[in-house]
């Protein structure tokens, strides 16, 4: 039964982002029409088979004030409707925007009298601008998605801001547009649909930036004997940098979003003449970062054809993707030697290399095997101690990036432990 | 140029490896290590074909087969005038003439990491800088032999400081240092020796050539430890496996210091199964052949 007050609210496109946004929006009790034209894959949905791993999702999903739909007409009867299918990255980092403007084309003919269809998608500035002039449409508006892997319900359901890109700033958004955006009870910047649309980018850029630099200094740490750990929190107490700045080290920007934007950025000043030699300083910083693991299990002398236990196999923790993944490029970057992996939710690779075995409990996985590496930072692997893995294997050498284990008392247990931003053996 | 990648999933022996420059560094490694796997060597020194011969292109283009593996290493290095610049660059204009007439099925060209300039920290993606006669020689070789492989797999490999026995040259470095300090208990540096270098024995330099031979390799490598160590690191490592120990004395500094690191990631990567020594390792075999040494006449 609709709700007379509230507007109904339709997202098309249930990949990732879709998905997220819909099982939010139904939280916040709007009447949801989760739509895609793959009825299959809506029919997967319902079935509680989800292709991705979103701790909180899948409760999400069962709302009763969701409907999962591959009819249209389902469309019709929303006040507003969001374009929110992923856009899929090509292999150079670039993005393919035909299926979002194919889905936009789709379901914009079927919007009902004084209904305004948003793209949520990630595009970049003049994607909107272009597909209202292309459909003729002026109903059309931009709204930036902060969408991060393993924390999408949360941030779905309590986001800091809502940034919403306009064609005419002087007019007012819809009601039922404004009453969506009224639920999640955070400020609201309306701007034009360009600006929206380079804030998503320029916000992953400065992600990217901080990163860049924080793995740079990082490495400068563990070379003069500083740690990296210690000067953190000082940072952090800086008004200038901030709390929740991005000042973990990590190996490289995985994942597709941030190497998207900075495709896309690059693309977007050869285009216009701006120089952007920083983004292929961020770039190469990032593939330098990648191969952090692999340079240590060389320079840690171990026999040519030593085993390695890899515990991640996901891009980060909280997520099945292992798209860009650091643990999936180790493994196919030591061969010939025989690699044992495990994962919580990742049990399977493409094109798996023979050497490879995947297990199913850490302590499998680390038997036999001269090194261990922790790929990615699940909270599981915290809770690993010196005793324990030094029972389960003979390994000496730690690789722990992250820094989840006790480092001192790893080295204690003899484990030659490295960690990003530690000098090795400190 | 198109990422490193290997033609061939396993290694397999070239039918022959034509090694030009064969008398030269290390173009005799490469020799002496295919010789060592047993493949078929055709070794071309200036006796063989002299380069800046007339003729030059066709002689070679008559000695090479469509199934050879073609390793091009002869220079005459450091190009140090403009004379020698073109010299080295009319010896590749020889090659690619001879390549025209006779192509082989795969070309390794043994550059440099002088193309880097002055760079700091390289990898292979950082953009070349041909403001050294000798960087600007190999940039050009590079794009010369870029221009005739057309779909030939083109392997280019950018080696970093090379030392080993039987270096011809007696440039600033190990080589020299283990003579000067077998010869007269010394070894002399520029400064306080700060510079940091990846030294790179040349025999993993042959090693690596032998792999993409038999991986038929494409795209360019940089051949480098990953490690760098300072010129003093380098003559104290020497210094203390001689007895009695040679001093080590620096000099007043004439050039400011810079240094030289790379990232091997690529090469670990794609090579795994070629380990390098460290320069540890490396320059214990450099000692008793600075003992023995005999001036060796340049290339």
């Amino acid at each position: 039964m609709m709700l007379s007050d509230l507007p109904t609210i339709g997202i098309c496109g249930l990949t990732h982002l879709g998905l997220c946004t819909a099982a939010a929006c139904a939280a916040k009790g709007f009447e949801t029409v989760a739509y895609d034209s793959d009825d299959q894959r809506v029919e997967a949905i319902r079935a509680g088979r989800l292709s991705i791993e979103e701790p909180g999702l899948p409760e999400a999903l069962r709302h009763p004030n969701l409907k999962l739909s591959a009819a249209l007409h389902d469309i019709a009867q929303c006040d507003v409707v969001f374009v929110a299918e992923d856009v899929p990255t090509l292999e150079d980092d670039t993005s393919d925007l035909n299926p979002i403007r194919t889905l936009a084309e789709h379901v914009f003919p079927h919007l009902k009298p004084g209904a305004i269809m948003v793209i949520l998608s990630q595009v970049p500035p003049g994607f909107t601008r272009g597909l209202a002039r292309d459909l003729g449409g002026e109903n059309i508006g931009y709204q930036v998605e902060t969408l991060i892997f393993g924390r999408a319900m949360a941030r779905a359901l309590h986001p800091e801001r809502l940034i919403v890109g306009q064609l005419d700033t002087d007019r007012p958004l819809p009601n039922a547009y404004q009453a969506y955006l009224q639920a999640f009870d955070c400020p609201v910047l309306t701007m034009r649909a360009e600006s929206a649309e380079l804030t998503k980018i320029a916000i992953n850029a400065f992600l990217v930036s901080s990163l860049s630099t924080t793995g740079m200094l990082a490495d400068l740490a563990a070379e003069t004997g500083a740690q990296w750990s210690e000067i953190v929190p000082a940072l952090r107490l800086d008004a200038r940098i901030g709390p929740s700045a991005y000042l973990t080290p990590g190996l490289g920007f995985g994942g597709s979003n941030l190497g998207r934007d900075i495709a896309t950025i690059e693309k977007l000043a050869g285009e216009h003449g701006v120089e952007s030699g920083l983004t292929t300083c961020w770039t190469r910083a990032s593939a330098y970062r990648r191969g952090w693991a692999l340079r240590q299990v060389h320079s840690a002398g171990l026999e040519a054809d030593a085993p390695v236990a890899i515990l991640g196999l996901a891009y980060k923790e909280n997520t099945a993707s292992i798209r860009n993944s650091p643990g999936v490029e180790l493994l196919r970057n030591l061969g010939p030697r025989l690699v044992s992996a495990h994962d919580p939710v990742v049990s399977a690779i493409p094109d798996p290399p023979e050497r490879l075995t995947i297990c199913a409990t850490v302590e499998a996985a680390c038997q036999s095997t001269a090194a261990v590496a922790i790929m990615t930072p699940w909270p599981d692997y915290a809770t690993i101690t010196a005793d324990q893995l030094a029972g389960w294997t003979q390994a000496r050498l730690l690789l722990d990036p992250y820094g989840l284990l006790d480092e001192r008392a790893f080295a204690r247990a003899g484990f030659d432990y490295r960690r990003l931003g530690h000098p090795s053996g400190s | 140029m198109p990422p490193l990648t290997h033609q061939l999933e396993q290694p397999v022996k070239p039918q022959r490896l034509v090694v030009i420059g064969a008398a030269g560094f290390v173009g005799r490694h490469v020799i002496s290590a295919a010789r060592s796997e047993g493949v078929d060597v055709l070794a071309l020194g200036r006796a063989d074909v002299d380069l800046s011969a007339a003729d030059a292109d066709e002689q070679l283009g008559g000695l090479c087969r469509p199934s050879d593996t073609v390793v091009f290493a002869a220079a005459r290095a450091p190009a140090k005038t403009s004379e020698m610049m073109v010299e080295n660059v009319i010896m590749a204009q020889v090659v690619c003439a001879a390549w025209r007439r006779s192509p082989a099925s795969h070309l390794i060209y043994i550059s440099s990491d002088a193309v880097y300039g002055e760079a700091t920290f390289v990898t292979e993606t950082s953009p070349t800088d041909a403001s050294s006669l000798h960087g600007a020689m190999h940039v050009a070789r590079e794009a010369m032999v870029q221009s005739i492989a057309g779909a030939t797999p083109l392997a280019i490999l950018r080696p970093s400081a090379l030392y080993g026995a039987g270096d011809p040259h007696n440039s600033y470095g190990p080589n020299r240092f283990a003579r000067d300090a077998v010869k007269s208990g010394e070894i002399s540096l520029f400064g306080n020796g700060e510079e940091m270098r990846d030294h790179v024995h040349v025999e993993d330099l042959a090693r690596v050539v032998l792999s993409c031979a038999m991986r038929r390799t494409s795209g360019i490598l940089n051949v480098a430890l990953g490690q760098s160590l300072s010129f003093r690191a380098v003559a104290e490592h020497l210094a203390f496996r001689l007895e009695p120990e040679p001093t080590i004395h620096g000099s007043p500094r004439q050039n400011p210091v810079t240094h030289r690191h790379f990232d091997p990631t690529l090469r670990l990567t794609k090579m795994p199964d070629v380990t390098f020594r460290s320069f540890e390792q490396g320059c214990s075999d450099l000692l008793p052949a600075a003992v023995a040494l005999t001036p060796v006449s340049p290339e």
